[in-house]
């Protein structure tokens, strides 16, 4: 069998090759050279001529990444988030009733002195109907 | 048309000036590029015309994707080798399919007569025995031995690793060792 290994004297003689390939570089014709020119001018003519609109846009953001920067970034959507969720919570409570929903907003505002949160009665008068169907009924 | 390929300027700035519309900059560009982009492509194919079709259609691709060339992601001539690489192979698998009567031509600027006649004569020895190394090989060694660059950026252009290219560089050597062993005395190799 045949022993394939480089031998240094095998790169020398190689080397010698390749000395006489780089001397030897193929040059391009003229000819050549005066069509590569000629499809650089029209790749530049073809691209003045493309619409303005038709040209790849800038990267926009999203319509929610846009909402995000006018609103001040991702601190003020957190602040938004916390905003809604106190909103519902305070929904929630409303069944509970007028103690129930006082004493849960004098808790959330650390009023501590239930007396300091004022319970406006917006229709006193639904009292009274109440009263009257109770001592008809 | 004088082509002026002198310029400080370095290829990815003169290609986004290209990308405005600026004329010198495609100038410039193409007096630069051409002949390395023609040698790489005779070099793999061997042939002149198909050559000469291979760098035409390179630098077309590269006049195209100006407006969108990003800096810093590859070098201008790393990003061209690879292009003319892959349009060579095409070319060779086109040839298979067609005819086998593509022998190499030995490449034609002599330096000078008789230096340039022994030149020419083992330049051509070269370029056969090249033609027979498997495609990998004979671009690796392309490459390196006779475009000169090293094996990271050879890396990069065959998109490999560095220990791949010493693997393909080894390889490609013994079979051209191999192939030119029996005219080292017919090309004066002998007497060196």
């Amino acid at each position: 069998m045949t022993d394939h290994r480089q031998r240094p004297q095998d790169d020398d003689a190689l080397e010698a090759f390749f000395a006489a390939a780089q001397r030897t570089t193929p040059a391009p014709s003229d000819a050549l050279l005066a069509r590569v020119m000629a499809d650089a001018l029209a790749a530049q003519e073809a691209r003045q001529q493309v619409p303005a609109r038709m040209r790849p846009q800038p990267f926009r953001p999203g319509l929610l990444a846009q909402l995000r920067e006018a609103l001040g970034g991702w601190p003020a959507f957190g602040g938004l988030a916390a905003a809604g969720v106190t909103g519902l919570a305070l929904g929630l409570a409303a069944p509970l009733g007028q103690d129930g929903l006082a004493g849960f907003a004098s808790a959330f505002l650390l009023q501590g002195d239930t007396g300091d949160a004022y319970l406006v009665d917006l229709m006193p008068e639904l009292d009274f109907d109440f009263a009257m169907e109770r001592n008809e009924g | 048309m004088p082509f002026d390929a002198h310029s400080d300027e370095a290829d990815h700035v003169l290609l986004r000036r290209f990308a405005t519309g600026d004329a010198v900059a495609a100038r410039i560009l193409t007096a630069r590029l051409t002949p390395m982009v023609f040698a790489h492509a005779f070099r793999l194919l061997g042939n002149r015309a198909e050559a000469e079709d291979v760098a035409q259609e390179a630098l077309l691709r590269l006049w195209r994707i100006a407006p969108d060339w990003r800096e810093g992601e590859a070098k201008v001539t790393t990003w061209l080798y690879r292009v003319t690489a892959n349009l060579a192979t095409d070319q060779l698998r086109k040839r298979r399919g067609v005819a086998l009567d593509s022998v190499p031509e030995p490449a034609d600027s002599a330096p000078s007569a008789a230096e340039g006649l022994q030149d020419a004569a083992r330049n051509a020895a070269l370029s056969a025995a090249l033609a027979d190394l498997p495609e990998r090989q004979r671009q690796a060694v392309v490459l390196r031995h006779i475009e000169g660059l090293g094996n990271p950026e050879i890396a990069g252009i065959m998109d490999i690793s560095a220990e791949a290219v010493e693997s393909l560089i080894a390889r490609g050597k013994r079979a051209l060792t191999q192939a030119l062993a029996g005219r080292r005395a017919d090309l004066g190799y002998d007497n060196d």
